[in-house]
């Protein structure tokens, strides 16, 4: 489609330079290559199955050129080792052009180069021979001292004076003059024009393909052309994410450690692998950071056995504890698999039996090592538990108000993933409901 | 005879009365409200804070009759962790600033528990008692005390 536009726009272009034929005349030269799979351009990577390299070369005069020149083009596609991979030529009256391919391999840069000439369509043949009247005229009579037989092609427009060059991959050359003959070839080089792609390394997935903040993740990076001798170098874009241990397994897998840092940025991080200062494509990489609580259990903790540290005692029974088991969840609401994460919380405005009494804890404080087994930071699949939590009073009847608001500590950074509202009544000794509107109830 | 027995008779009430001006006098320093009493017990307060131990203070508030109206006792922070005191050294400044004697009678009692955080609530005809405790694990004890005249 490129291509066509391309060629389509110079035509116009000619055609509307065709008057200027008193002025000079026009020869566009013209390379091209690019990747494709499946349709879909790979020049910055492929896929495992590899895809394939075009090259395309033009060379295209304009109406008034062609009534003394024919259009040629070589196109040649070389890699970056010199190695030639395709060939064609081409001669025509306007348009000379050649097609080549190959098959893509990651890590390689293809060039198609196209040597670009006008043949010259007239001539005329000049034989000299002496002395004069000695026959036969074909260079075998000794009865001639001299004889030659030179063909002079005409150069109207005197494109033999250009001497070719290099040019990018797309030139316009004009013949200003002067008119030219050209001794025994008909052949005028105008230049050569190139064009390259570089076909990456290409990645194709990353396991596991997310980390929670604040750990060190084990990757596997999967993909092509990875080199067992050259350094290859992962990166990954933005804040926080560095990776270490990079180790060459395979030609299609590196493993290496993403290091996450308890600060570093939520979200996706882009990973390239480059090689040899070429980058592969890009893949992302989430960074987990604490979100939200989810509730796996809740469980009513008995008055019996007594403890010392859970306020539901006989004869100080009337209320209710519980004990619950919150997942800590990501952005994506998925669980965060990690025992990194300390839960605090602050406890306010609690009111017990109507009177208001003074803040539990105002500021945040760690949840863990009450005497219900707790821990004070998450469990290696994330979760933890808040426990006990309730009240308890000797009387007939007992009710209980307090906000808590939890958030989860990895190292200096503080991500609030939780403030809740709990009410509780009870109507006597060993009775008592407790809930925060939403997904903690519980009731004896 | 008789008059060894008045002079003993003599010295035993002279002592007995000795001993009641002095539990007098002790009862009077051990139920300090006013801020003459708090001065007197613990010396001047640094913007209404008062030095009752070592390492332990009593921010007081007192109403218009200069009587005290709300007291937190806190121990001093030390490091990171909220300190606490012991539950004897606790109950014992209890005493101090806030004498059984001036509380009345008790009506209720309630506590509440949070993890390592718990709050035991005493009400009395007078007075609110709190007392906010931590559990052993993060430094174990009463790290707060609240009393509220009503």
């Amino acid at each position: 489609m490129k291509k066509s536009l391309i060629c389509a726009a110079l035509l116009i272009f000619i055609s509307c330079l065709a008057a200027a034929r008193s002025n000079a005349q026009q020869i566009y030269l013209f390379s091209q290559s690019s990747c494709e799979q499946d349709g879909v351009d790979c020049a910055s990577s492929i896929g495992l199955y590899g895809g394939t390299i075009y090259g395309y070369s033009a060379t295209e005069v304009d109406y008034w050129t062609s009534d003394d020149y024919s259009a040629y083009v070589d196109g040649q596609l070389y890699d970056q080792n010199g190695i030639l991979l395709d060939n064609e030529w081409d001669e025509e009256d306007f348009i000379a052009e050649v097609n080549t391919l190959t098959s893509a391999n990651p890590g390689t840069i293809y060039t198609e180069r196209g040597y670009h000439d006008v043949i010259a369509r007239y001539y005329y043949e000049d034989i000299g021979r002496g002395p004069e009247g000695c026959s036969p005229c074909d260079g075998c009579n000794t009865d001639c001292y001299y004889f030659y037989d030179n063909w002079y092609w005409s150069d109207p427009f005197g494109f033999s004076f250009m001497n070719g060059g290099y040019f990018g991959s797309w030139e316009n050359v004009y013949g200003f003059g002067p008119p030219a003959e050209i001794e025994n070839d008909e052949t005028i080089s105008l230049g050569q024009t190139s064009q390259s792609v570089f076909v990456g390394w290409r990645i194709t997935s990353i396991s596991p393909s997310r980390g929670p903040v604040g750990t060190t993740v084990p990757v596997i990076i999967f993909g092509s052309g990875f080199s067992q001798f050259g350094s290859n170098t992962v990166s990954a874009s933005g804040y926080g994410v560095t990776a270490t241990e990079v180790n060459f397994i395979s030609s299609g897998v590196l493993s290496a450690n993403f290091q996450i840092t308890s600060d570093a940025s939520a979200g996706n991080h882009s990973v390239r692998v480059t090689i040899n200062g070429f980058p592969s494509n890009s893949l992302n990489f989430f960074v987990q950071v604490p979100t939200g609580l989810s509730v796996v259990g809740i469980t009513v903790i008995s008055s019996s056995p007594v403890h010392s540290c859970w306020v539901c005692l006989p004869g100080n029974d009337t209320g209710i504890q519980i004990a619950t088991q919150y997942q800590v969840m990501d952005q994506h609401g998925d669980p965060i698999l990690s025992s990194a994460m300390a839960p605090e919380e602050t406890l306010k405005n609690l009111v017990i039996g109507g009177v208001a009494r003074p803040d539990p804890a105002p500021g945040f404080t760690n949840l863990g090592g009450s005497c219900y087994p707790t821990d004070t930071t998450t469990d290696a699949n994330g979760r933890f538990l808040d426990a006990p939590f309730g009240w308890c009073a000797p009387y007939s009847t007992s009710s209980l108000s307090v906000d808590q608001a939890i958030r989860m500590s990895v190292g200096s950074s503080h991500y609030t993933v939780r403030m809740q509202s709990f009410t509780g009544t009870s109507s006597g000794p060993g009775h008592g409901t407790i809930s925060n509107g939403s997904d903690v109830s519980a009731s004896r | 005879m008789i008059k060894k027995q008045m002079n003993k008779l003599l010295f035993v009430k002279f002592s007995l009365l000795a001993a009641m001006m002095l539990l007098t006098g002790l009862s009077a320093r051990l139920s300090a409200q006013t801020p003459e009493d708090f001065k007197q017990r613990y010396g001047n307060p640094q913007s209404g804070v008062y030095r009752v131990r070592e390492a332990i203070t009593a921010k007081v508030k007192f109403d218009h009759n200069n009587q005290a109206q709300e007291i937190v006792v806190v121990p001093l922070p030390a490091g990171d962790s909220p300190s606490a005191m012991s539950t004897a050294t606790a109950t014992e400044v209890l005493n101090e600033v806030m004498p059984v004697s001036r509380r009345g009678k008790l009506l209720k009692t309630g506590a509440f528990a949070a993890s390592c955080v718990s709050v035991q609530a005493e009400e009395y005809e007078k007075v609110t008692i709190d007392r906010t405790i931590r559990c052993n694990s993060q430094g174990g004890g009463v790290y707060r005390l609240n009393i509220r005249h009503k």
